[in-house]
């Protein structure tokens, strides 16, 4: 017998509302907004309600999936990147590096949107980077 | 060793209860946490009572025994909370004998600390009553003023309250006597998906279900982004019923004429 509520973020939007997330016996089975948070003071949207429901979905994607001819397949994640990769460096090479765009998110830490305009930047060669909260 | 956690520990040792429902310190915040026998070094940190956050800890309780039935709970309970767990154990949803209440004095006095609950002093005798805002009716409202309110005033009054809805479903989410395993709000033909604000209808099911069972701890009122003044709201149809069935839900004892109905 185990409940825990798990302080965190909501993975939404970018307002970043302080969530718990509600543990039983290892199992997610709710979300309730964090009363002490700053950002939301104990309210949330009907997204932020519903933050628990996607994680055990029978529908969520765990793998990533490669589109051939026949439709989409799986494939291991080493097969996803080299493709990625090859494909990026292929775009680069004929058409440089401004034929290549970065949309970052709203939903990723600050330290991870760095990385992607570092990438972006520093080992594309473009500063074609924007964000999903721009829309 | 503080109290609580002393009191906790005693009834582990004695074998009384199997887990305890109370606020456990994590990440410098107070979230409602289940201390087990097993984890006695948790008990370290759990929250002393003082001006802790509320939540829904019945509801809590409940999704627990719902998977342990066979577990005897103990838990700190507030006055509302209190409440909450006598329409649980009326409505059958828990059984009085596998939970343990350790009281926990919240509501204003010379003794405790304030919370933010308005239930003994009432939203009814604030001395200063405050104007009507413009438009709606706004979180300070008094039956008083409400009354004085012409009925086409007033019905426009609400309307406005209720324009300003964003159907996040926090009222009913974080209420503790929300107990069904289906509900109507999420019917498609009653209230259609995408559509925002809801129909008037959501807040009069809520209100009609909220009849005889709301134990006015005012969660939801604190959870609405809207700041739509739902326990004004949900007090006003409690009034109707204790004025024709005599009935004040949260009571021990006699359980909601509408639950006998049925």
């Amino acid at each position: 017998m185990d409940y825990r509520a798990v302080p965190t973020l909501c993975p939404y939007c970018g307002c970043g509302c302080g969530i718990l997330l509600e543990v039983l016996d290892g199992k997610l089975i709710g979300t309730m907004p964090l009363k002490t948070a700053a950002v939301n003071e104990g309210k949330l949207c009907l997204k932020g309600y519903s933050a628990h429901e996607f994680v055990s979905h029978p529908d969520r994607l765990t793998q990533p999936r490669l589109r051939s001819n026949s439709g989409h397949r799986e494939a291991t994640w080493e097969e996803a990147l080299d493709l990625i990769v090859s494909r990026l460096q292929r775009i680069k090479e004929k058409h440089g590096p401004d034929s290549i765009a970065f949309l970052a998110s709203a939903k990723c830490t600050n330290e991870e949107n760095y990385l992607l305009q570092k990438f972006s930047r520093a080992v594309i060669g473009t500063n074609n980077i924007d964000h999903c909260a721009r829309l | 060793m503080r109290g609580t956690a002393r009191l906790v520990r005693s009834l582990f040792q004695a074998g009384e209860i199997d887990g305890f429902l109370a606020f456990k310190e994590v990440q410098g915040q107070a979230v409602p946490f289940l201390f087990t026998p097993n984890q006695p070094d948790e008990l370290a940190f759990l929250c002393d009572p003082g001006s802790l956050p509320r939540y829904p800890m019945e509801r809590i309780l409940l999704a627990i025994a719902r998977i342990h039935p066979q577990a005897k709970l103990g838990m700190l309970t507030r006055e509302c909370d209190a409440r909450g767990l006598n329409e649980l154990v009326k409505g059958n949803q828990i059984h009085p004998d596998r939970v343990l209440s350790v009281p926990l004095a919240c509501c204003q006095s010379d003794l405790s600390l304030p919370t933010p609950c308005s239930h003994l002093s009432g939203q009814d005798q604030d001395p200063q009553e405050k104007p009507l805002p413009p438009r709606g009716l706004g979180k300070n409202i008094t039956f008083k003023q409400l009354s004085a309110l012409a009925p086409d005033e007033r019905f426009q009054r609400w309307q406005e309250e209720f324009a300003k809805c964003i159907k996040c479903y926090g009222c009913r989410n974080v209420c503790p006597v929300y107990i069904c395993k289906e509900c109507v709000l999420e019917d498609n033909e009653l209230i259609p998906a995408g559509q925002i604000p809801p129909d008037f209808s959501f807040h009069l099911i809520r209100a009609c279900h909220m009849a005889g069972y709301c134990i006015d701890c005012g969660l939801c009122e604190e959870a609405c982004p809207a700041e739509i003044p739902l326990r004004f709201f949900y007090r006003g149809v409690n009034q109707i019923v204790e004025k024709t069935f005599g009935y004040k839900p949260g009571a021990e004892g006699e359980c909601s004429p509408f639950h006998r109905i049925v």
